[in-house]
């Protein structure tokens, strides 16, 4: 954590209100597309940054400042993320990963290099939530695998294998694989 | 593809797919804002008893768009009070035992500071240099002083200033036991001295429950600007008031509104 964010943290723990709007203003984009990449749902996306910041705000005090910040802050990210996708009918529109996957898979073979990019966003949008935030968490949010296991209390191999299987068939999507 | 060229075209694709939603940052603040710090954006109600309101409001609101005040610049017009909530509650260990206790908020617009004070047992009062924060019930004649106060510095150097202490500690005939840079309960430089060994009328030698203790911290400098802060207090009280002073001290905060 930087010494400008540790003070800021600090001054927000005082209930320096101007301090938290900068705190917002460091991490309101990230967390806009997070919430977006994995509920898919703009609207659902400002409900769940509104309630993660309020959440933030009151319980920052319990925040352990020799902690870094940045997954505490996630882990409330992704918790109101689940939390939104439970109480929502979005849950619906998953199928189960590994058959997003076989399909992927196929697409890849079957389209070319330049439609890739709309076979990737579908194919993202095929995964379950689970493995969408994996997948957001590592690729959009840059954490590290043992970072996202701890987030989402999993074990490292499962979100190494996720990761793995998932990689290998974007790779395909993208066109990669027939140019090594 | 190697997986760093694979990688950064997820990651550039991520955030393609993800730009639109950030245009609903204002908005989602705006809830935040109405959610967290309701007092604050309370519409005031028109009132014909009193039109001057009206008149400050409509200069303030024209001086912000003839010099494009936006945030953070909206902060100088909001005042401290605004900026911080009024109350909140604090933990304290006096002797071992934790203590919820209510804070409120005190500020001071011309020194740009804020503290919160836990008003069951002090208040804050007026100097000509600052403030001054001592017990809401006054103490008896047989106790020490006991108070804290806070004043500014400017154009003069830190270490001018801790020579200064030192002086009035010695010509108080007090004698230095600490002195050293800490980070609480604020980040500065402390020096703490306590008054001579005397013996008593039961015939003890030593430190005694009256014996006087000063402490002063002086903050790093901002723009040739810090601050002290004395305290006063004595030995027997060192676990009460000492700890009660140090803790509401925890929440000073110097505003930086720019």
């Amino acid at each position: 954590m930087s010494e400008r964010e540790k003070k800021l943290i600090k001054k927000i723990k005082k209930g320096n209100q101007f301090a938290f709007k900068q705190l917002y203003e460091a991490y309101a984009d990230y967390s806009l597309r997070t919430a977006f990449a994995i509920t898919r749902n703009q609207s659902d996306a400002s409900d769940i940054v509104q309630e993660t910041f309020i959440k933030v705000y009151r319980n920052i005090d319990s925040y352990d400042t020799s902690k870094p910040f940045k997954p505490w802050f996630y882990q409330i990210l992704i918790n109101e993320t689940k939390r939104y996708l439970k109480k929502s009918s979005n849950q619906e529109m998953n199928v189960e990963f590994e058959h997003a996957l076989d399909y992927l898979f196929y697409i890849s073979q079957e389209e070319e290099n330049g439609e890739a990019k709309e076979d990737l966003e579908w194919g993202l949008e095929q995964l379950d939530e689970l493995h969408r935030t994996v997948i957001t968490l590592k690729y959009l949010n840059g954490f590290s695998i043992k970072e996202i296991a701890e987030l989402l209390e999993l074990n490292v191999n499962t979100i190494k294998s996720r990761l793995y299987k998932g990689r290998q068939s974007l790779k395909k999507i993208m066109g990669g694989m027939k140019h090594e | 593809m190697n997986n760093d060229e694979l990688n950064k075209k997820i990651t550039k694709h991520m955030i393609e797919d993800t730009d639109s939603v950030t245009e609903l940052k204002e908005e989602t603040w705006n809830k935040i804002n109405q959610e967290l710090f309701p007092s604050k954006n309370k519409v005031k109600k028109k009132s014909r008893k009193k039109p001057i309101f009206t008149l400050v409001s409509a200069a303030i609101i024209l001086f912000a768009i003839v010099f494009g005040v936006t945030e953070p610049g909206q902060a100088m017009i909001q005042g401290l009070k605004e900026m911080f909530v009024e109350e909140k509650q604090q933990v304290i260990e006096i002797e071992g035992d934790k203590e919820i206790r209510d804070v409120e908020l005190e500020t001071n617009e011309e020194l740009e500071y804020i503290m919160y004070v836990d008003k069951s047992f002090y208040k804050m009062t007026k100097t000509d240099t600052g403030d001054r924060i001592v017990p809401a019930q006054e103490l008896e004649d047989r106790f020490p002083d006991v108070s804290m106060e806070i004043t500014r510095k400017e154009n003069v150097s830190v270490e001018e200033v801790i020579e200064e202490i030192k002086a009035t500690i010695e010509a108080d005939g007090l004698i230095i036991n600490q002195e050293e840079h800490v980070d609480t309960p604020i980040e500065g430089f402390v020096i703490k001295a306590l008054g001579p060994e005397y013996t008593n009328e039961h015939g003890k030698t030593g430190h005694q429950w009256d014996t006087p203790i000063n402490r002063y911290y002086v903050t790093e400098p901002i723009d040739n600007q810090f601050f002290v802060i004395k305290q006063e207090y004595f030995l027997e009280a060192a676990e009460g008031h000492g700890v009660r002073l140090n803790s509401m001290l925890e929440s000073f905060e110097i505003v930086n509104r720019e």
